[in-house]
């Protein structure tokens, strides 16, 4: 039993991290049909940066490093949007992915194959026996406090409204008078918010590395797929689940194959989807 | 028009004999234009599928190394020779492909990439995981080198790029064969395909597994040429990278993949800085590309010398006409 | 020989597009499907070439039962059609457009089409050489070299008749075919169609332009809310008071 609670601690942790990203995805997915494959390497240099700032100034320094990475994504898709190369989402899509596979080669050319972490607090509590870090409750804190206010952002503020018009039909937001490129400018800075405080949750949780931008995307990813992608809540709890999954395969498979969940998740929502001429249709995934 | 079929491969002839001849004097080039070639293996039936079927494939490194590790462990296992596992190391990497393409290949593009790439990624942990098998990540070590041409640097060379020059001259005849029409019509739209008697999905599968043959084969050439494979050889970056290298030298052209190939080795050599670093510049020329030239490199050739014949006749981006177009 | 459905349900969601229709197409025969706005006549149509699924009924076709055949498998049954919204490749060539058409009649070596083998080629441009006479035979004026998004919707109606053709079918369904064209092309069309008729094909004509399809047609079909309210004759279709009220009802709103 006491296993079990610290388990679900260490998967809910883990979970959380991805639960940031996904809702990143899904935010700018929503709003602008971008699959930002650079999600994670955006999470990952942010973690770094706060890493090197150090406490107690790394997790701003973190999430500011979020901002400014969503805001170069933005940059890149409004400049594709001024080519009028929006049609085809594929080039924006590769984009993304060459911007991943720069953040990864920043990394290892300033940082090194090492991996870099950040003590924000230290510590355990004990809850009815079972050894939990304080780390951990942090974490999934910070992830569902970051869900309350996108949740309440989307569905209370005029720029929440505006996001989910863009969401459901670009072309009916722009006729009823929505700037709808302010808007999809906002929703990656607010995905940079997001994969922000999830780069310093994984700092301070897991650590990170040269190697994190592609697990996390992929993870991220896999969480914003598996209750089908529309909204941050949905997102949030297939992160969580993704996190939970991962943490159960480390523990009971072999080691490395824990590696394949977050695949296997995109791969088997993907192929068992019904009706998914219907349900993915358009550029969505 | 079947005149005009094999032009771009008589190209190639010629670009491979200039290879050999320059060569003789810079033997480095031999190992540069190798790796262009297998590349260019790899691009070039992932830019039919990809250019003219919209298939957006992010696993094609994974079966090459399906057909790299199918080789290797028959040859580890069962002390095969080279000679008798080409054949499995084809067709292992193609049943796999058609088996899981159904599912796949009737998604819509994006959700198409992501289920590849997630499959891609599913073969690495799996031959990275079964340490008893295939060697875990250390991989398989001292496989014997490729039949007839052996070591010889010029042998492998010819027999990379005359498989490249067949495979452009095969996408050529393709795209101008009724076949060839009828993936140009899945691509433009699907419904219209299905009404003109495609039968869609078998189509898609069969095309799918063809081209997961081909990169089986180059795992085969790999892993024989450097008489090692690993997990770690032929990954989902280099998928990544493949899908670059169609879209930068143009995906509507055979000869596309081919350019694209050409300029992420040369200038993999030629920039400056550690090979760590080469992402940077590397991510941002993809991007400046993708902006700039989005129908690629081969496009501005194109179009200077507007070579207007059936076979270099940019293929069709998906485009049903809508209807505030039509009316 | 003839296409018949029996019984036709469709549903989607809670609305009933399609309840309890029967219909009949006999080779040679031009008939003419009517009804104002949602009454079915493109479900009707989307049935019986396999792109929607009937909830109930069956669709027979010279005597085999196609209800469950896959919508790519019916055109080798002979039964051709175009779209209301006419889909072609736009960057291709009018001739490609037509001899895409060709695909159910034409053999395709999968390794003859990689290596442009001798039989593939010449296949080829026999093709080629049917498909241009099919265009002028049809009466067709548009440049067969011309890239068929540079045409208007009256050339590209025409262009996806001829490409219904070309498979050499036993039916040819037409979704709204004079929509949005002008008289002249609507003429041609006319003649194509009759022309087809005459050589043994049943034509099903689904339009709301009433004049057209009545000077065409030998017999009227008038859908209204997923029934059939009148059918024969045009002349009795046109005066059935049933029919004309639905329409007429209807016809204010677009």
């Amino acid at each position: 039993m006491l296993q079990v609670v610290e388990f679900a601690a260490n998967g809910l942790a883990l979970g959380a991290i991805y639960a940031l990203v996904s809702m990143a995805i899904t935010v700018i997915w929503a709003t602008s049909d971008v699959l930002d494959i650079s999600s994670g390497a955006q999470a990952t240099f942010a973690g770094v940066v706060a890493a090197a700032a150090g406490m107690p100034w790394g997790p701003v320094a973190g999430v500011v490093a979020g901002i400014l990475t969503g805001a170069t994504i933005a940059g890149v898709f409004q400049m594709f949007h001024l080519r009028g190369a929006l049609k085809d989402p594929v080039p924006i899509i590769l984009s993304t992915f060459a911007v991943l596979i720069m953040i990864e080669s920043a990394i290892l050319t300033v940082v090194g194959p090492e991996g870099v972490k950040l003590t924000v607090v230290a510590g355990v509590v004990e809850v009815g026996g079972a050894i939990i870090l304080i780390s951990s409750l942090v974490a999934v804190a910070c992830a569902t406090a970051s869900l309350v206010v996108v949740a309440l952002l989307l569905r209370f503020t005029p720029i929440g409204l505006n996001m989910r018009a863009s969401a459901i039909s670009e072309k009916s937001a722009r006729l009823v008078g929505i700037a709808v490129r302010q808007t999809q400018t906002f929703a990656f800075v607010l995905g940079g918010v997001l994969v922000g405080i999830a780069g310093v949750v994984a700092a301070m949780l897991v650590g990170l590395s040269y190697s994190s931008p592609f697990s996390l995307t992929l993870a991220g990813l896999g969480g914003a797929l598996l209750f089908g992608r529309k909204t941050p809540q949905a997102a949030f709890l297939g992160g969580m689940l993704i996190g939970l999954a991962e943490t159960l395969g480390q523990a009971y498979l072999p080691s490395g194959w824990s590696a394949g969940t977050s695949s296997l998740v995109i791969l088997l929502v993907l192929a068992t989807s019904r009706n998914a001429a219907i349900a993915f249709s358009g550029a969505r995934p | 028009m079947s005149k005009s079929v094999g032009r771009n491969a008589g190209v190639l002839t010629i670009v491979m004999l200039g290879i050999l001849i320059v060569g003789q004097g810079h033997s480095s080039l031999y190992a540069t234009a190798i790796t262009v070639g297998l590349y260019a293996l790899l691009g070039v039936p992932l830019g039919l599928i990809y250019g003219c079927g919209g298939v957006l494939s992010l696993a094609q490194a994974a079966f090459a190394a399906i057909g790299g590790y199918a080789s290797a462990l028959l040859f580890s296992h069962y002390h095969l020779p080279p000679e008798a596992t080409l054949l499995p190391a084809i067709i292992v990497p193609a049943l796999f492909a058609y088996v899981v393409s159904r599912p796949i290949l009737r998604l819509p593009e994006m959700s198409m990439a992501l289920a590849t790439l997630a499959l891609g990624l599913l073969v690495e942990v799996v031959f990275s995981s079964s340490g008893g098998l295939t060697g875990g990540y250390e991989g398989v070590t001292g496989l014997p080198p490729i039949p007839i041409v052996g070591n010889s640097r010029v042998g492998v060379l010819l027999l990379v790029w005359s498989a490249v020059i067949i495979c452009v001259y095969c996408y050529d005849a393709f795209r101008t064969s009724a076949r060839g029409r009828a993936l140009i019509a899945i691509h433009v739209d699907r419904l219209l395909a299905e009404s003109v008697g495609i039968p869609v999905a078998r189509e898609l599968s069969l095309l799918f597994a063809i081209t997961a043959g081909i990169s089986g084969f180059v795992g085969w050439l790999y892993a024989h040429y450097l008489g090692y494979i690993g997990p770690g050889s032929l990954n989902v970056h280099l998928s990544a990278n493949l899908l670059f290298m169609v879209v930068v030298g143009g995906r509507k052209y055979s000869l596309g993949p081919v350019l694209g190939a050409a300029f992420f080795v040369f200038a993999g050599d030629w920039l400056p800085g550690s090979a760590q670093a080469h992402g940077m510049v590397f991510g941002a020329l993809i991007v400046l590309v993708l902006l700039l030239v989005p129908e690629g490199l081969l496009s501005l050739v194109q179009s200077r010398f507007r070579w207007k014949r059936v076979a270099s006749r940019p293929i069709p981006q998906s485009s049903q006409l809508s209807p505030e177009q039509s009316l | 020989m003839k296409i018949a459905a029996r019984d036709l349900a469709v549903r989607f969601g809670g609305i009933t597009a399609l309840d309890g229709v029967d219909f009949e197409l006999n080779r040679g025969e031009i008939v003419g499907l009517i009804g104002p706005n949602g009454a079915g006549k493109t479900t009707l149509f989307n049935c019986i070439t396999g792109v929607v699924a009937p909830n109930a009924g069956s669709v027979v076709v010279d005597g085999a039962d196609i209800s469950n055949h896959r919508f790519d498998l019916r055109v080798h049954l002979g039964i051709s059609r175009t779209f209301q919204t006419p889909r072609v490749n736009a960057h291709g060539t009018v001739l490609e457009a037509v001899m895409l058409g060709f695909n159910p009649i034409v053999k395709k070596p999968l390794f003859g089409s990689f290596f442009g083998s001798r039989s593939v080629r010449k296949a080829e441009a026999d093709m080629e050489s049917r498909a241009h006479n099919l265009i002028s035979e049809l009466g067709i004026t548009t440049d067969p070299t011309k890239r068929a998004g540079d045409l208007s919707l009256g050339a590209l109606r025409l262009v996806e008749v001829a490409r219904a053709l070309a498979a050499g079918p036993h039916y040819l369904l037409l979704d709204e075919p004079a929509a949005g064209i002008d008289e002249n092309d609507q003429g041609v069309l006319a003649n194509v169609i009759r022309k087809a008729a005459k050589d043994g094909i049943g034509v099903l004509i689904v339009e709301h332009n009433v004049p057209f399809v009545a000077d065409l047609c030998g017999r009227l079909i008038a859908l209204v809310q997923g029934r059939i309210a009148a059918s024969g004759e045009p002349s009795g279709v046109l005066s059935d008071p049933h029919f004309v009220r639905a329409y007429l009802g209807d016809s204010n709103a677009g």
